[in-house]
């Protein structure tokens, strides 16, 4: 499986090449005022302004994923490797890396947790 | 030598007479007082010299001081650009390992047989982007210590140069002190001729030919006893006839007020 393991306070997550689109240095983050607190702000990639969420506290990288058509920046990781990863079988959905077995980064979750967040922000606001 | 001896006798008489007669002090007095007198000359001349000696030292030791202090800050401002530089260093390393990753990226959307070799390049890349921002960071560290040391060593070269600019005023207020001792002491000379009416030469002649003739006398006082007083006298008599015919002339024409060292002397 393609893709890229990056480490998060979580533990390892494996991001697919097909949700990863490229690697890009630190960017500078716009806040978003009463944003949900996964998301950390939004910045400004290739022209396009894209929302940017954390999965931890470190700021090295940011990683720019795909989801629905829509690209979505995650920062809060330290990259493991990228290339081809074989799959764990006692752990479905799950690769095998040097650092250990990573499991696939659910990035609809993710995206779904913060609409849902954000909704929940505005009927508590009424 | 007859005449010297004979003037340097009249010297002595002359010297000796208004001296006792004057300030009540005699000639071995006045000696001292003229002796001292030199070496108080003499110190306060080398005091001056050392002074202004030290004072010379100080001025190249600032000198140097400040031409290190000039050198220091302009290494100051080197290691900071190096720091700078190695500042840019780590982010081309951190640009190069994106890179790297985007290329793995890339590597494991492609077929296998074609993204292997990628993906390979991407590790080795990647690597060593790592290792030289590892060894930029450590040597940008080192340079940034070096250059907290070089800060605290400009301190104390600033410590320093304060302190040689208060020794060499203290040495300029010294070497005025010594001038004024010298000058003083320089004038306290006339003074002292004022005074004893004689002059140092005069004075410094007859206090050695003092001192030869207690010599003397001390010499023939070992030999008394050891040597026949005739023996004596018949090997020293060619030398003190001169001598003892210009005491006979000159102390003739003194004998009506004779000083009491002259008596001694005579006596001796």
């Amino acid at each position: 499986m393609g893709g890229v393991v990056v480490d998060t306070d979580g533990g390892l997550l494996f991001v697919p090449a097909s949700v990863a689109l490229k690697f890009v240095a630190m960017p500078k983050l716009l806040t978003v005022p009463d944003a949900p607190p996964g998301l950390l702000g939004v910045a400004l990639i290739d022209g396009t302004v894209i929302p940017v969420v954390t999965l931890g506290s470190s700021r090295d990288t940011m990683l720019v994923c795909t989801y629905l058509g829509e690209p979505i920046g995650i920062v809060g990781h330290t990259v493991v490797a990228s290339g081809t990863f074989e799959p764990a079988h006692e752990q479905p959905g799950s690769v095998r890396c040097k650092a250990g077995i990573a499991k696939t980064m659910d990035l609809s979750s993710v995206a779904a947790s913060l609409s849902k967040n954000a909704w929940a922000g505005r009927s508590t606001g009424l | 030598m007859s005449d010297d001896r004979r003037r340097l006798f009249r010297l002595w008489r002359r010297t000796a007479k208004t001296v006792g007669v004057a300030s009540g002090i005699g000639t071995a007095d006045e000696a001292a007082l003229f002796g001292a007198h030199e070496k108080a000359l003499g110190s306060s001349r080398a005091a001056s010299d050392a002074v202004q000696r030290i004072a010379s030292t100080l001025a190249k030791q600032r000198g140097t001081v400040e031409a290190t202090i000039d050198k220091s800050r302009a290494i100051e401002g080197r290691a900071n650009d190096v720091v700078l530089a190695l500042a840019r260093l780590t982010q081309l390393f951190e640009r190069l390992g994106l890179v790297a990753l985007n290329a793995g990226l890339e590597g494991a959307r492609l077929p296998e047989q074609g993204g292997a070799a990628l993906r390979l390049v991407s590790d080795d890349v990647r690597a060593h982007a790592i290792s030289g921002q590892e060894s930029s960071r450590d040597l940008g560290n080192a340079l940034g210590e070096l250059a907290s040391d070089l800060g605290q060593l400009l301190t104390s070269l600033e410590r320093a140069r304060e302190a040689s600019t208060d020794a060499a005023q203290e040495a300029a207020r010294a070497a005025a002190a010594a001038a004024d001792a010298e000058r003083a002491v320089a004038d306290m000379a006339d003074g002292l001729k004022k005074a004893t009416g004689s002059d140092p030469e005069t004075v410094r002649a007859i206090a050695e030919a003092t001192e030869h003739a207690r010599a003397l006398v001390a010499s023939l006082g070992t030999l008394s006893g050891k040597v026949p007083q005739a023996f004596v006298a018949s090997a020293i008599r060619p030398v003190l006839e001169p001598l003892v015919r210009m005491l006979d002339s000159d102390g003739d024409a003194g004998a009506e007020d004779p000083p009491k060292d002259s008596k001694r002397g005579t006596k001796e």
